[in-house]
């Protein structure tokens, strides 16, 4: 169950407050995988820090008995002086695996993320490409109910692609996922429901190709 | 199994498996990964114990002969270096860890309290370790009063935590403010009584350098290591607590405000 209750989420800027959130209530859809479509700026990554745990409401809920993973994005998650193994050994640490456990978990992510050499060199001079594998395998790693994924496959070449596309089968067959992404590729290919994010509101579409034309035609529609 | 699914972990245990993680984090990056890093560490205060010792080591005779020069700059320098490393380098601690609060676990106040702890921990080695070559060398340096020794330094501590705490929260995203803080760093080692000793200035002069609550402790750490240290009859304990305590209840107010900034980028 995962259930957005009366959630009012804004924040200070230059120009005074802005709302992201206002009283929103929205129960997203049990076992499937769900695709998180808006513009820049409709509030997709602020949700999905919500739901991850890093920023708190300014009053409702995030209400859920779900194991909900960190966001998984391009942007954060790493110490950039550090190794990627030593950014998988702390995160191995944060979440309480130790031991035969831990070593296992950096094996993992060493063979998924396959950047040679690399995984042991700080992680200021990996290009996009080889953060994101790094990234992704890391969050594989673990055992989620919910992934929380922020456009990581869409920096990746097609090997990249192929591995990304079987390791998800494997784990979706027990986890779901919350996919944010401006490629509708993705989309289609990954997601079962569609959650349209616009004016701080959330549409849930059953049919992925409706949200996606919903979502399209209105930027059709106001770019024109 | 995976050790997630385990079941749940209390506070308790996500508290240490935090502080545990960042501080290797800290240790791993202190030293940017290389052994020179570690020796300079270890053999800064050595150094300037040397080149000080040469430099002012006669003029300091003619002011305290009991106390030789070397025992006398150790007992400042390293109480001083605890305090700087904490109150200037837990500033930075926050934004260097900027990346590793999207796991829900890791909040800013870990890596402020991981890197104090790994200040403490180091700066308390160096301490020692200075001593013990003072002490291979000739000198008595044993403490005449070993468990007051102990509380000045845990309020010397606690003074550089809770300014480090304050700065760290209150210059976050104004990196001139900080830039400006870091200036102090230097004069405040002159005005510390370090490398000399307090009581041989004029008193109107005196009366300006004992609002630094580092110079009150300092002169108590000396008075801790020397029986015949005539520390300074203005010190006073209540002083540094107060100052201690209100930097302190600044700090965590301030931190409890801002600490959903304090996770983005300024």
């Amino acid at each position: 169950m995962l259930e957005l209750r009366h959630l009012t989420k804004s924040y200070r800027t230059a120009h005074g407050r802005r709302y992201v959130f206002r009283d929103l209530n929205f129960h997203f859809p049990d076992g499937v995988n769900i695709g998180l479509i808006g513009r820049n700026g409709a509030g997709k990554s602020t949700l999905m820090r919500l739901l991850g745990g890093i920023d708190t409401p300014d009053s409702g809920s995030v209400h859920t008995d779900a194991r909900i993973s960190w966001p998984v994005g391009l942007a954060g998650g790493f110490q950039g002086s550090l190794s990627a193994r030593d950014n998988v050994r702390f995160v191995c640490h944060v979440h309480g695996a130790q031991g035969e456990a831990l070593r296992r978990r950096v094996r993992f992510v060493e063979k998924f993320a396959d950047i040679g050499e690399y995984f042991d060199l700080p992680l200021k001079s990996y290009s996009s490409g080889m953060r994101s594998r790094v990234a992704f395998g890391l969050s594989m790693a673990f055992n989620f109910d919910y992934y929380l994924i922020d456009e990581v496959m869409a920096v990746g070449d097609a090997e990249f692609r192929v591995k990304c596309k079987a390791m998800f089968r494997h784990r979706l067959r027990k986890s779901n996922m919350i996919l944010v992404s401006h490629n509708m590729n993705d989309i289609k290919e990954y997601c079962d429901v569609v959650v349209l994010l616009e004016r701080g509101t959330a549409t849930l579409y059953e049919d992925v190709r409706a949200g996606i034309s919903a979502y399209q035609g209105k930027a059709n529609v106001e770019a024109s | 199994m995976s050790a997630l699914s385990r079941g749940k972990r209390s506070p308790l245990e996500i508290q240490r498996a935090v502080l545990f993680a960042l501080f290797v984090r800290e240790l791993k990056t202190r030293f940017e990964g290389s052994w020179t890093g570690f020796v300079w560490v270890l053999l800064e205060p050595l150094g300037y114990v040397l080149v000080m010792s040469l430099l002012l080591g006669s003029l300091h005779h003619t002011f305290s002969p009991s106390i030789a020069y070397p025992v006398f700059l150790v007992t400042g320098m390293l109480p001083f270096f605890l305090f700087r490393n904490l109150a200037f380098r837990l500033m930075d601690a926050v934004d260097a860890n900027l990346g590793l609060f999207v796991y829900r676990q890791v909040k800013p106040m870990d890596a402020i309290v991981s890197r104090a702890m790994l200040e403490v921990v180091l700066l308390s080695v160096v301490y020692a370790l200075t001593l013990l070559v003072l002490m291979a060398l000739g000198y008595d340096v044993l403490p005449a009063r070993p468990l007051e020794l102990m509380g000045v330094s845990a309020l010397l501590v606690l003074l550089g935590f809770s300014m480090g705490l304050f700065f760290a929260v209150a210059t976050h995203g104004v990196p001139r403010v900080r830039a400006f803080i870091r200036v102090c760093r230097a004069p405040l080692y002159f005005l510390s009584g370090v490398i000399f000793a307090v009581h041989a200035l004029p008193e109107e002069l005196r009366k300006w350098l004992l609002w630094n609550p580092v110079l009150h402790l300092l002169e108590l750490t000396r008075g801790c290591f020397f029986p015949t240290y005539p520390v300074l009859p203005e010190v006073n304990t209540g002083y540094v607590t107060a100052f201690t305590l209100i930097f302190l209840v600044l700090g965590l107010c301030l931190y409890r405000v801002r600490r959903q900034q304090l996770i983005t980028l300024a």
